[in-house]
């Protein structure tokens, strides 16, 4: 068991007489047994990253080593990994049992007595025994699923890769394989560094997540240290459902000016930004409070309009308007819990709290401020 | 209520005029087109079954009767053939094998697996398939004969062997010259096969461990089964009809390595003029390994087609 380590890998594509940089400078640890998740959106280089550590694609620049071992030069064959597709890419023609038993047949020396028993111990680790005997074609897609997770898990690698294995399924299975997939990455204790471009997969399964974006890597951290504390209008605007609220202006001495209004920082949030001219504000949406009347914030709190409610039951989704021209696009959305009833253009009181508010720098998009938090650090690191 | 059956009685007449039209110009059309193409089947046929009078007499579509009929046509022709048939057999059934089998491995190297100057060796296999027979004839015959006298070598080791001749061992040279001329079509043809097949397969046998001619037994090969299939039956009618690779590498009609391409002309064939009876019973008979192998592969063509996309 080993480390996986990405030390400023880089690829470049070339496309004729063009270059194009599929990922660019990426250097992540992998400690043994993590679960990294590499999120971002689709052609944000995630993808590339996981190819070149299975060695599917060659590294232009920089190195992947697993423990002190180089993999730069070593055949994918040769490398102690797994990986599930998001077409699963089971062999059409075998059986479940054989699909399974292939890697082990090809790359170890067991005997057919321990391959089989193997398979058969892993197949009911996954609940697919009774099903190793049909071939792919006779098999649901989540059973189709199983068995390619099966496939990878019964070679016992160093390291499980894995493409956006999740996204082909419906929503109530992904919900069910999340979990699934979670507790036996915790029982197997193997390294895993898994593809998504979906931010809630990203959330639920990770020890850590790594946003990339445009080949670069944005950000890597704990799914809590994301969400509170972005580096980056990119991971802010990707980390969260619905994603968080941005509102764009100048700063003008100690506040904050945007055509509409007015918002006044306090001391270590002026610090923070110092000098900064542009900036954008960012506050998430169940920050957004909705009040019926003035409270003891004066300063923090706007007369707004409520345009479109969206109830989900346990919260609603409540978009929202500053008076004044219509623009036609709303400008903040907050999460309300489901048992307050707002009524679509009725006029809020919006309370946005000075403590939770992002700031960044409006040029380079980089965070100058996140969120306070009465949370103690170490709790973010679960 | 007057008016609704009146109006219901026109629809139902307006309705099946229009239908009876189109289905009546339809099955007009199709069995035209039937008795077209099955026309000069029929009178082969017929005309094998046939006496030489009967073959005046009547009309080569009507069936023979009475006196007319016989089977001396086809019994003379088989005698004929027998040996040419083992011949083609022998020399086609192994050079279609081959073809068809490093075809998909060419394929398979060229597509499927990644490595620098591939494009020049698909311009090479492209280059082969618009190669003209006419052109490569004589240099064909010249290395088979003088640079290279495969069959001379041969012909001691053949003696032996059970079943076949000595003069047995000129069709090998025939046989190696239709695998490399059949292997270029059937390269394009498993090409554009796997092409279709989705790239993650060969990927996932990868990170299985599975070496490149691991991949391609275990996984590609029974992967393309329907894919053989048509090209199977494609290149086995190729080099089973062909004639001037024939008739260039192999001697003349009368000698005995000689194929049913090769005999077939002369079947019949006197100085009193052609027997129409024989020489059709000869053609129907050198047709029927061809219609064998359509209907032994004919669900593999089906789905071959259905998938290759080619």
């Amino acid at each position: 068991m080993a480390d996986l380590t990405l030390d400023a890998v880089t690829k470049v594509f070339e496309d004729g007489e063009d270059e194009i940089v599929a990922v660019d400078d990426v250097s992540v640890e992998i400690r043994d047994g993590e679960f990294l998740v590499l999120v971002g959106p689709s052609g944000c280089g995630k993808s590339t990253t996981l190819r070149m550590i299975a060695g599917l694609e060659t590294i232009t620049d920089g190195e992947i080593r697993l423990g002190d071992d180089v993999l730069n030069d070593v055949r994918t064959q040769d490398r102690d990994i797994a990986m599930v597709f998001q077409s699963y890419a089971l062999y059409p023609h075998l059986s479940a049992r054989r699909n399974m038993s292939f890697g082990l047949e090809e790359s170890t020396d067991l005997s057919q007595t321990d391959i089989d028993e193997r398979v058969t111990e892993v197949a009911s680790m996954m609940g697919i025994s009774d099903l190793l005997d049909r071939k792919p074609g006779q098999l649901s897609g989540g059973q189709q699923q199983r068995v390619a997770l099966g496939r990878a898990i019964v070679r016992d690698p160093e390291v499980f890769l894995m493409d956006e294995p999740l996204s082909n399924l419906d929503a109530k299975l992904r919900a069910e394989m999340r979990t699934e997939l979670q507790q036996l990455q915790h029982q197997l204790d193997v390294t895993t560094v898994y593809v998504t471009h979906d931010q809630t997969e990203a959330m639920t399964m990770s020890d850590r997540i790594a946003v990339m974006n445009d080949g670069r890597l944005q950000q890597v951290g704990p799914p809590l240290e994301l969400y509170h504390e972005p580096t980056n209008l990119f991971v802010a605007e990707f980390i969260g459902e619905p994603s968080m609220n941005f509102l764009s202006g100048r700063r003008e001495g100690s506040s904050f000016v945007t055509d509409r209004i007015e918002y006044p920082f306090s001391e270590t949030v002026a610090d923070a930004v110092e000098d900064a001219e542009d900036v954008i504000v960012g506050i998430r949406p169940e920050d957004v409070a909705i009040r019926d009347e003035a409270g003891d914030d004066p300063a923090h709190e706007f007369e707004m309009t409520a345009t479109v409610v969206e109830p989900m039951g346990n919260e609603n989704v409540v978009h929202l308007e500053f008076p004044g021209e219509t623009t036609g696009t709303e400008d903040l959305v907050a999460i309300t819990e489901g048992m307050r009833e707002v009524g679509e253009n009725e006029s809020v009181t919006v309370h946005l709290p000075e403590e939770t508010i992002h700031v960044f720098d409006t040029a380079t998009g980089e965070a100058l401020h996140a969120r306070q938090l009465e949370l103690d650090p170490q709790a973010l690191r679960l | 209520m007057s008016q609704s059956t009146s109006d219901s009685g026109i629809d139902v007449a307006s309705f099946v005029e229009e239908f009876n039209l189109a289905r009546i110009g339809q099955y007009v059309l199709v069995i035209l087109f039937i008795g077209f193409f099955l026309a000069p089947l029929e009178t082969g046929i017929m005309t094998a079954l046939k006496t030489n009078e009967a073959v005046a007499r009547t009309i080569p579509l009507a069936p023979p009767t009475g006196e007319g009929f016989t089977w001396g046509n086809l019994q003379f022709a088989l005698e004929q053939l027998s040996g040419a048939f083992f011949n083609s057999l022998f020399m086609a059934i192994p050079a279609t094998i081959g073809s068809v089998l490093f075809g998909s491995m060419a394929a398979y190297g060229l597509t499927m697996v990644r490595w620098r100057g591939q494009m020049l060796f698909l311009i090479l296999f492209l280059i082969g398939i618009f190669l003209p027979y006419q052109a490569v004839l004589v240099p064909l015959a010249r290395f088979w004969n003088n640079i290279f006298p495969l069959a001379s070598m041969l012909a001691p080791t053949f003696e032996t062997l059970p079943v076949v001749q000595d003069f047995h061992s000129n069709l090998v040279p025939l046989m190696i010259t239709h695998i490399a001329y059949g292997i270029p079509i059937c390269t394009i043809l498993f090409r554009s096969y796997y092409q279709s097949l989705p790239s993650s397969l060969v990927e996932a046998a990868k990170i299985d461990g599975a070496s490149i001619s691991k991949i391609y037994r275990r996984i590609v090969l029974p992967i393309s089964k329907p894919m053989f299939g048509v090209v199977f039956i494609y290149q086995f009618t190729q080099i089973y009809n062909e004639f001037l690779f024939a008739f260039t590498l192999i001697t003349g009609s009368d000698t005995p390595e000689a194929v049913v391409t090769l005999i077939l002309p002369a079947v019949g064939a006197s100085t009193s003029g052609i027997d129409f009876g024989i020489r059709m019973s000869a053609a129907f008979l050198a047709a029927i390994p061809t219609l064998i192998i359509y209907v032994a592969f004919a669900e593999q063509f089906a789905k071959g087609l259905r998938t290759g996309g080619g």
